[in-house]
């Protein structure tokens, strides 16, 4: 397992940088929180119920995520959803681990190993 | 469908930690239920497949990984977590896993005390395991028949006798069979040696003179041919022989065509008729069986000739039997008077004849080695309680952190049961070396000594072992510490107290334990010893250095009936090995001296008025030629010895032993009496025995049993066939046994040499037993007082250190030496004194079970009594002043420079 360090040294999980990428705007349920996965890369990486809970799991007790207070849609929430929102650890992390794979975006673009034209 | 998505995937999810299942289990399904929804509306084909594929590739995946977070997240919970989590039977197993390598690191830190702890009950162990493999193999391990629990010995018991089953009568027997509705089958049979002829040199093998139904009772069938039949049982019956598997295979070649093949026996030649099971060797591994010729005529039922066994009816118990068997007595006590007065017919099952009184034997020596378990046990648990107030802080410290309580006393019974594991491993080990001591060490009257070996049994004895030392020892000072309270520890520490007060209890609990023990273990090894010295002392009436015994018994033909030829067998032979170099004296017996046999015979005295039929006096027959009281050095006290002129044609002459002199002739002389036996071999009973010497008494039975009345017929007016023959050796004669049996080859080559042994041998077998349990007992309680004295020092050396502070500033205060060792001793002779008074008292209550291994000392001796106090007082005075002196030397200032 890829070990998370403070000091931002190794890279992240994908898991845990999809869920951090996922809560980064909004406070999601775990359903939400695969979805918005799947649907951001395309449905390449598709969380499955064991792997999105270890992540969350793991993350709620390293304070990288919390349980939401605040629920975000009443009007259109089920009861027994918990919602995770971000913490500011997460958020250090993420941006940490953005800026890692912009260096190396950087790099492959420096090395033309794809095109400038496709998103990321 | 998608209620049976979520029941699927339901199960999957109990293959998941708990914590995580309890946290995420409704979550969890709902996402598993949604990817099955979305592959379903994308109607993609096989959605049900791929979705379980995802699922189980999903939890392949996470599972390892959900299972080390929990284990991890536990193992920081040591010091950081509170409350007390409920764990799950998986986390638990995690959970030890992790307190086992805490608990090995923590035993690897201290080697000096886990070394002392294992090795104290690795000893322990593995006394107690051997012992009980003997107790095992001996009294446990079912006899090796069809259904052993319904066979049973059956025998008569006489009036005013031991109470022991001896030999019965082929009509009392044929009764039994016929009447006793309790017993199914029953056969009689009576063990001997036969001569082997015809095949090699002449050799004795052993085997049965047996009635029908023998192999019927063990529920075995023949495996070739048939066994012996009732018809055959007759004077001059047929000479038929059933042969043992074993003799089958190795002397017949294991052919078929053995039936109607011949072998000759005893001189007589005996046609093969069945060939019996194999394995299948009783009485006492047996590998001939022939019938017992018996003619009623002149042995009815006053001539008890058969041991018997027999087989319960199933579902009858042996008490139906005895009633029965009584009943039957009673009927024959009063229809055959003069053959059965003062006899009755006795049961036993056949594993209790077997036994016997080898059980109580076995069973005070798993007891005595199982208390010193018990003490090893309270050594180590007092180390423990010592290191407890050492490891208050480091306990005080992870209370404080938030460790359970409960998870405190899992660590110390886990470190205990560490001990304990490596300790039963090692004691299982050293059982093995112990086993084959006791197997040396053993006396050959131990019966079934081959079947000691280590089984599945003696395994779980082991574990069982282990478990419960690790109770005894782990459990008290596990309870102890983990209730040490933090502040106490703290405000205590570096302040030179011996622990709590509760703690002090605990330790002198143990001592007196240990102490108690002790002497119960002492006083039971002084009983045995004394009683063994006893033994020792007894005077037997012969001289038993250098006599070399052996024993000769000339086949049927051409010798029975041809006193003759009998007597000038014997007297040549005599000659003979006189003359060989190195040979003192030569004489033979029909019985020698603690040889097992012995001949009763009725007597009638014809000095005195005849008593009424069936109650003669009987006594000891042995019939002896000249030179037999002088080889064994019994003094002639009065008229003359048998020689050689007292044969057959002259008065017959008989020597008496001085017990029957004092019992039949107190006030006069005996010599020139006349006694009439009713027993005869070659030459008939008729004409009566002068007594023409009187002779000491000997021990001839057992060395515990006191010299009974005995006559000695010459042997050259009675031609006993069977004899032993006992030659007196000068000091360093050379090996003479080579030259002896050339002359017995030259006399007659049929007759083999049998049961060759020196003298002292035999005596010493009858001392083997004792000295047996003398030994183990002695060596149990030498071991115990060692422990017991060894704790006390450490005990009482540990609460010294403990207190140097304080004894230190008394000393510097002006306290004197002596004060000091008072008041350490006090400490110690309270704990000391309740283990000794109580000692004595358990002592006094459990000696009883010594009873039947004693001789001569009561259970309540008072000698040894007083004689094993003292020496353990000692003991324990010893092991008490030597830290006390060593108290009162401390230098105060050594002892304020403690902290």
């Amino acid at each position: 397992m890829t070990e998370r360090t403070a000091g931002g040294g190794k890279p992240l999980t994908s898991s845990v940088f999809y869920i951090l990428l996922a809560l980064s705007d909004s406070a999601r349920h775990g359903l939400g929180i695969a979805a918005d996965v799947e649907e951001r890369t395309g449905g390449d990486v598709q969380l499955g119920p064991g792997t999105l809970y270890n992540a969350i799991k793991k993350m709620l007790a390293d304070g990288l995520i919390e349980v939401a207070g605040a629920r975000p849609d009443p009007e259109n929430d089920d009861p027994r959803r918990r919602y995770y929102s971000i913490t500011r650890e997460g958020k250090r992390l993420l941006r940490q681990e953005a800026l890692r794979l912009d260096r190396v975006m950087d790099a492959v673009r420096d090395k033309r190993v794809i095109g400038e034209s496709r998103p990321a | 469908m998608k209620s049976r998505a979520r029941l699927l995937y339901r199960l999957l999810i109990w293959l998941y930690p708990p914590s995580m299942r309890r946290e995420f289990c409704a979550e969890m399904l709902d996402l598993a239920e949604a990817r099955a929804v979305r592959n379903r509306m994308e109607s993609r084909r096989w959605s049900g497949l791929r979705t379980w594929g995802f699922l189980a590739r999903d939890s392949l995946r996470a599972l390892p990984e959900a299972y080390s977070n929990s284990a991890r997240s536990y193992l920081s919970s040591r010091v950081r977590r509170d409350g007390r989590p409920r764990l799950s039977l998986r986390e638990r197993i995690l959970l030890v896993l992790g307190d086992l390598r805490y608990a090995f690191r923590n035993l690897g830190r201290s080697r000096g005390f886990a070394l002392a702890a294992i090795l104290t009950l690795a000893l322990g162990i593995g006394a107690n395991t051997a012992i009980f493999s003997v107790v095992n193999g001996v009294i446990l391990r079912p006899l090796p028949y069809n259904d052993p629990d319904e066979l049973v010995s059956i025998g008569v018991i006489w009036e005013g006798g031991s109470g022991a089953l001896s030999t019965i009568s082929q009509p009392d027997l044929r009764d039994v069979q016929s009447q006793v509705g309790s017993i199914e089958s029953a056969a009689g049979f009576s063990a001997s040696e036969l001569t082997l002829t015809g095949m090699g040199n002449a050799e004795a093998i052993r085997g049965a003179h047996v009635t029908d139904g023998l192999l019927e009772v063990f529920q075995e069938t023949t495996l070739l041919g048939r066994d012996i039949r009732t018809e055959e049982n007759i004077p001059d019956g047929p000479r038929v022989v059933l042969i043992g598997h074993a003799f089958w295979q190795e002397r017949m070649g294991g052919t078929a065509n053995v039936l109607g093949q011949t072998i000759q026996l005893d001189g007589a030649v005996y046609e093969i008729v069945g060939v019996a099971p194999k394995g299948f060797d009783y009485p006492r591994n047996a590998q001939v069986w022939v019938p017992y010729y018996l003619n009623e005529e002149d042995c009815g039922r006053g001539c008890q000739v058969f041991s018997a066994v027999g087989r319960m009816r199933e579902g009858s118990t042996i008490g139906v039997a005895r009633n029965e068997l009584s009943a039957l007595s009673l009927r024959l006590q009063e229809q055959y008077t003069e053959s059965n007065y003062g006899k009755s017919l006795g049961i036993m099952s056949m594993e209790e004849d077997v036994v016997g009184d080898v059980r109580t034997a076995l069973l005070v020596l798993l007891g005595a080695v199982g208390m010193v378990l018990l003490i090893a046990c309270a050594n180590v648990a007092n180390l423990l309680l010592a290191r407890a107030t050492v490891r208050a802080g480091e306990m005080a410290m992870r209370s404080a952190l938030g460790a359970a309580r409960g998870r405190l006393v899992q660590q110390l019974l886990l470190e205990a049961s560490v001990l304990a594991a490596i300790a039963g491993v090692l004691g299982v080990a050293l059982s093995s070396i112990g086993v084959s001591t006791l197997l040396r060490l053993a006396p050959a009257s131990i019966p079934r000594l081959d079947n000691v070996g280590v089984d599945g049994l003696v395994l779980l004895f082991a574990f069982g072992t282990v478990i419960m030392i690790t109770l005894l020892f782990g459990l008290v000072p596990a309870l102890r510490l983990a209730k040490t309270s933090v502040a106490s520890v703290l405000n205590q520490s570096g302040r030179g107290k011996s622990g709590s007060a509760n703690q002090d209890w605990s330790r002198s609990a143990l001592l007196v334990a240990e102490v108690a023990f002790s002497l119960m273990l002492l006083f039971g090894a002084g009983l045995l010893l004394r009683s063994f010295s006893k033994l020792q002392a007894v005077e037997l009436g012969f001289d038993r250095d250098r006599v070399l015994t052996f024993r000769l018994s000339l086949p049927e033909i051409p010798y029975d009936g041809n006193g003759d030829a009998t007597v000038r067998f014997f007297e040549t032979l005599e000659d003979r090995i006189a003359e060989i170099p190195g040979v003192e004296r030569v004489g033979s017996a029909f019985g020698s001296p603690l040889g097992g046999s012995i001949a009763s015979t009725s007597a009638e005295f014809l000095d005195r008025p005849a008593p009424p039929e069936g109650q003669e006096e009987v006594l000891v027959t042995r019939i002896a030629t000249p030179g037999y009281h002088e080889t064994l050095k019994v003094p002639l006290l009065s008229g003359r010895a048998i020689e050689r002129t007292d044969r057959n044609g002259v008065t017959r002459a008989a020597m008496v032993s001085q017990s029957l002199v004092d019992k039949y002739y107190p006030d006069s002389d005996p010599i020139g009496q006349q006694i009439r036996m009713g027993f005869g071999w070659a030459w008939g009973t008729e004409e009566p025995w002068t007594i023409v010497g009187v002779v000491g008494d000997i021990r001839s039975l057992r060395v515990t049993r006191a010299p009974r009345p005995e006559i000695y017929l010459s042997h050259g007016q009675m031609g006993a066939t069977s004899m032993s023959v006992l030659v007196r050796l000068a000091p360093n004669a050379p090996d003479v046994l080579p030259a002896i049996r050339r002359e017995v080859q030259a006399l007659d080559p049929n007759v083999p040499l049998r049961r060759i042994e020196m003298l002292d041998e035999t005596v010493d077998r009858q001392f083997g037993p004792a000295r047996f349990y003398m030994l183990l007992l002695s060596i149990f309680a030498a071991v115990a007082v060692a422990l017991a004295g060894i704790g006390l020092y450490g005990v009482i050396g540990y609460l010294v250190s403990q207190r140097t502070r304080e004894i230190g500033i008394r000393i510097a205060l002006g306290a004197k030496g002596a004060d000091v060792i008072r008041m350490v001793l006090s400490q110690g002779i309270k704990p000391a004194a309740v283990g000794i008074g109580l000692g004595v008292a358990g002592a006094y209550w459990s000696s009883r079970v010594l009873q039947s291994l004693l001789y001569n000392v009561e259970t309540s001796d008072i000698t040894t009594f007083t004689g094993v106090t003292v020496m353990l007082a000692l003991v324990v005075l010893l092991a008490i002043v030597m830290p006390a002196r060593k108290a009162s030397q401390i230098p105060p200032v050594d002892a304020l420079r403690v902290e």
